[in-house]
């Protein structure tokens, strides 16, 4: 950032370079050369998409007061991005102990169940921490706000929470003895357990798509305009991270739908982030560039390994389990990927205002279009 | 401060002291046409960079509570310059995520309904 300098003096060039263009000829440039940031991306699609139509105003330059962003970053840290992956394992695991439950597959069913109790209880701990007043935390059940993604996130958990805790507790039925009051409560913990596993995963799916809203209803651009896509991602995500749990904690005997749900939760993901990598244009570039574009690439080079792992290795439990753990690694990777490419998004304020401007010229130019045919002219 | 003040009738403080009178109150209509006004007066020196930013009750955000009257793009003073307000596609992103959780079941029910091992 340039360093504030003083004011009057500033001005005073201000108005001479102002003075100095009306005196030569109306440049288009925008005052300051040194605060105008080149904008090569946007050259080259911009090239890209011209195909000789002629453009009515020049590509523009972009520019920003001194460079500074236009929006604050969010006020996140790294809490969330974690909770991101802790809140999808959670439900990814509900449902894959639901499935086993239903089934006939304890080792799924057990995995599962404490998998969710210890990712659910994380995912409190993280959002908890973040919050500005981590005590007051119990404040947020006050209210219930259907366009407050936080808000419906609150109540999801607290419906989950309890049920997956639940759900938990029932596996220590197997380990009481069979007299006595605790002998009485090893007879009653199965049932509860299964309606609360079932519980669990009734409101899992929501737990593990929510999260793409919260992030989409903000300002930051990357994420809000990739709003279709962050639900399916973080679903794919967290399919892909409770089949990893299925895979490292069954034998493979009975590991078979943890695999199949790893390809469909790798599908899933793989389809969903090229998406966001590639449809917005300017805006996909924060998710390839730097630190988020490293993380993102190998968090899919990891989903891939994990289900061919989970596919070609499937008699052998060391190979069940190394891929188990990769497609655990790669759900990390790609939330946090997908956490700190907006995070980028905001900083720059290119993100901010190039599509910005993109949108206002498109919306100019369709207007100017047909008022050339003799339309009543608007406002 | 202008809460207080505009209980008993004044304008608020920064409006009163600007020295410029560059801080204009009033009902909003009145500071519109005010502002039109001004700025039809701009172009017509030959300014023609004077917009208005903020004051249209159909853009993006609904209008701003306080417009402001510009000689450059917006972004030149640190102003979006098409903001959308973030609630605007909300049901659609709900929309999205309530098909990517039914996208989630049925692939954990095929997972475990489908297949033979």
């Amino acid at each position: 950032m340039t360093p504030p300098g003083p004011v009057g003096d500033r001005f005073r060039r201000f108005r001479e370079r102002l003075a100095d263009e009306h005196s030569n000829q109306p440049s288009v440039s925008a005052p300051g050369g040194d605060l105008t940031v080149r904008r090569d991306a946007n050259r080259r699609r911009g090239g890209r998409r011209g195909g000789g139509e002629e453009l009515r105003v020049p590509e523009a330059e972009f520019t920003s007061y001194y460079g500074r962003p236009v929006l604050k970053p969010p006020v996140w840290k790294w809490d969330i991005a974690a909770y991101l992956f802790t809140g999808g394992l959670a439900a990814g695991s509900s449902l894959l102990a639901a499935g086993g439950q239903l089934t006939r597959r304890p080792a799924l069913r057990r995995a599962g169940r404490v998998t969710a109790l210890a990712a659910v209880s994380a995912s409190a701990v993280f959002l908890v921490r973040d919050l500005g007043r981590p005590a007051r935390f119990h404040h947020m059940l006050r209210v219930a706000k259907p366009t407050s993604p936080m808000s419906m996130g609150t109540w999801i958990l607290t419906a989950y929470g309890p049920a997956a805790g639940v759900a938990a507790i029932a596996e220590a039925a197997g380990v009481l003895p069979r007299h006595g009051l605790l002998g009485l409560a090893g007879r009653v913990l199965p049932p509860v357990g299964h309606a609360a596993g079932l519980l669990a995963a009734g409101t899992a799916p929501a737990l593990a798509t929510y999260t793409g809203v919260l992030l989409a209803d903000t300002a930051v651009p990357s994420w809000h305009e990739a709003y279709p896509e962050l639900p399916v991602i973080f679903a794919g995500s967290a399919l892909a991270s409770g089949a990893g749990v299925g895979l490292l904690a069954a034998p493979p005997a009975q590991a078979g739908p943890a695999r199949r749900m790893a390809v469909a939760g790798a599908a899933l993901e793989l389809y969903g982030a090229h998406r966001v990598e590639t449809r917005l244009g300017l805006l996909s570039e924060p998710y390839q560039l730097g630190r988020p574009g490293r993380l993102l690439r190998a968090g899919r080079l990891l989903t891939a390994g994990g289900v061919a792992g989970a596919l070609l290795g499937r008699r052998s439990r060391v190979v069940g389990a190394l891929s188990g753990t990769a497609l655990l690694a790669a759900s990390v990777l790609t939330r946090f990927g997908i956490f700190y490419g907006g995070v980028a998004s905001a900083r720059d304020p290119r993100y901010t205002v190039v599509p910005q401007r993109e949108r206002v010229e498109a919306r100019r130019s369709g207007m100017d279009l047909p008022s050339d045919r003799a339309a009543p002219p608007a406002v | 401060m202008c809460y207080d003040r505009l209980g008993v009738g004044m304008t608020p403080a920064c409006a009163q002291a600007c020295p410029t009178e560059s801080i204009q109150y009033g009902p909003l209509d009145e500071l519109r046409e005010r502002a039109a006004a001004r700025v039809a007066t701009l172009h017509e020196r030959g300014v023609a960079e004077a917009r208005l930013y903020g004051h249209d009750p159909s853009d993006g955000v609904g209008g701003d509570g306080a417009f402001f009257l510009l000689l450059d793009e917006p972004e030149v003073y640190g102003l979006p310059p098409d903001p959308v307000v973030t609630t605007r596609d909300l049901p659609k992103m709900w929309k999205r995520a309530g098909l990517a959780a039914l996208a989630m079941a049925a692939a954990t029910v095929a997972a475990f309904v489908g297949g033979s091992s």
